[in-house]
């Protein structure tokens, strides 16, 4: 009782009537369902009667799936109800260069929402990218003498095809650019993307400070950055030619950043029940439990470890087990699967996929 | 005549399965079925592409009722080694290639299991 009355939900309850503000729960993250009380984030609702999430995390990254960012508040945030914020060892590596974890929201430039937190992020990685990929290209290029080389600026590809002048170079530098953003919108669909992404800014600027005026300078100039490639001596028109392509793929990109926030957002939601591991693995009866075995047995349904377990664990609850077949050696198809016993010889049939 | 070797291979090939045909329709070189399974509600649709060569479909047929009359199937794993297999073949009367063959053409033959119209698992023997 004393819980209830204490509770957040009574208070709102007395303020009924009054202008309701459906962002409470972390900002603008989540909006607040007002019919079950429930904060319904992008991938899961949280409710915070009982401080837990009211799904299993799609992503199994603590030891219980319920906890929000794995009662550590202090340090992670959770914009989506997927991945806590910064991911694991971020926050040290961050923390280590500025001194303190805090400095990845001022990266995010104090994002009110996810949608924000990804657009800001985008614009700071590519604004800066802009800049030491341009200039460090083309110090690569000078380094190598000419050769046509592989750079930072667009992951080992050629640079400039030299020879072939200005235009040329300039349409393949524009191309690489563009190859290096959607790849970088790819790698935003995995945590792997996320952490690579936080590494390379610390890369970039060790002392991992990067406030909104500085994001808006760098967004804001890319003359300056014209005008420290002109310093660079020795560069020949394909070099010029590749640069400027390059670099002008990028300033597209920083002035797109913000609609293709949505765009990274999208992808997330699409990634998300793949990535939601034991979401999928639920049945509340042999039926569906017949079910979802259908389901798991389409080809490109492999089960992850921890999905395998919660299936197995699943298939003991309805009386069944699982028979391992994880290494066949001759046969039609030779990927690794289970199979499920003492359920009937229907759903026996059916390969569950194990990924390798 | 070759349209019922199929068939009876079929249900043999079924039989590793538990399962039974219980209708089935023939067109445009395929064959697409209904398959039951005893004291179970469940139905199974399933295709099969007959662009298969028949001159193994006798013997096949034989290797399912043989694995099946010594209990060599688990679910759908062969649990004797290939070579156990042949030897064992052998020794009740195959010969040698023939038993090859027929073992290399039910591991490469596999009929699809179709869930509200689509293609999905398949049914498929292998060691």
């Amino acid at each position: 009782m004393k819980i209830a009355t204490l509770s957040s939900k009574k208070l709102g309850d007395s303020y009924e009537g009054s202008l309701k503000n459906n962002y409470l729960y972390q900002g603008g993250y989540s909006e607040m369902d007002d019919d079950i009380g429930w904060h319904d984030f992008m991938l899961r609702n949280y409710d915070a009667q009982i401080g837990r999430w009211v799904q299993q995390d799609p992503y199994q990254e603590f030891a219980t799936s319920y906890t929000y960012v794995g009662n550590d508040p202090i340090n992670l945030t959770d914009p989506t109800g997927g991945l806590s914020w910064p991911p694991p060892g971020l926050g040290k590596v961050v923390s280590s260069a500025s001194g303190s974890v805090g400095n990845v929201l001022t990266i995010s430039g104090q994002v009110g929402s996810a949608v924000n937190l990804l657009s800001k992020v985008s614009i700071i990685i590519n604004t800066v990218s802009t800049a030491v990929n341009i200039i460090s290209s083309a110090v690569e290029i000078k380094q190598v003498g000419k050769q046509v080389a592989g750079s930072s600026a667009n992951n080992g590809e050629p640079g400039p095809v030299y020879g072939m002048g200005f235009w040329y170079n300039f349409g393949k530098g524009f191309k690489d650019g563009g190859v290096d953003t959607w790849n970088f919108v790819e790698s935003l669909k995995t945590r792997r993307g996320w952490v690579n992404l936080l590494d390379g800014l610390n890369n970039i600027n060790p002392m991992g400070v990067w406030t909104p005026e500085k994001v808006s300078f760098y967004a804001s100039t890319p003359d300056l950055i014209m005008e420290e490639l002109k310093k660079i001596p020795n560069m020949t028109i394909d070099d010029w030619g590749y640069a400027a392509g390059y670099g002008g793929e990028k300033v597209i990109e920083i002035l797109l950043a913000n609609k293709a926030a949505a765009v990274i957002k999208a992808k997330l939601v699409e990634v998300a029940p793949a990535a939601k591991g034991v979401g999928r693995i639920q049945a509340g009866s042999l039926k569906e439990f017949k079910s979802l075995v259908k389901q798991l047995s389409k080809p490109g349904s492999q089960l992850t470890k921890s999905e395998l377990q919660q299936f197995e664990k699943l298939t003991q609850q309805f009386g069944g087990k699982l028979r391992y077949d994880l290494n066949p050696v001759k046969g039609k198809i030779l990927q690794p699967h289970v199979q499920v016993e003492g359920l009937g010889t229907s759903v026996g049939s059916r390969h569950i996929w194990v990924g390798q | 005549m070759e349209e019922q070797l199929i068939i009876d291979f079929l249900q043999s090939f079924f039989n590793l399965f538990k399962a039974r045909i219980e209708e089935y329709k023939i067109s445009d070189n395929k064959i697409f079925g209904i398959l039951g399974w005893l004291n179970e509600d469940d139905k199974q649709n399933f295709i099969l592409k007959t662009n298969f060569d028949i001159f193994f479909i006798f013997k096949a047929k034989l290797l399912c009722d043989y694995l099946l009359e010594n209990n060599f199937i688990d679910g759908d794993k062969i649990v004797v080694s290939e070579s156990d297999l042949v030897l064992r073949l052998i020794k009740d009367g195959w010969k040698e290639n023939e038993a090859n063959e027929a073992i290399n053409f039910l591991c490469s033959f596999d009929v699809k299991m179709v869930d509200e119209g689509e293609e999905t698992d398949s049914f498929y023997i292998h060691f």
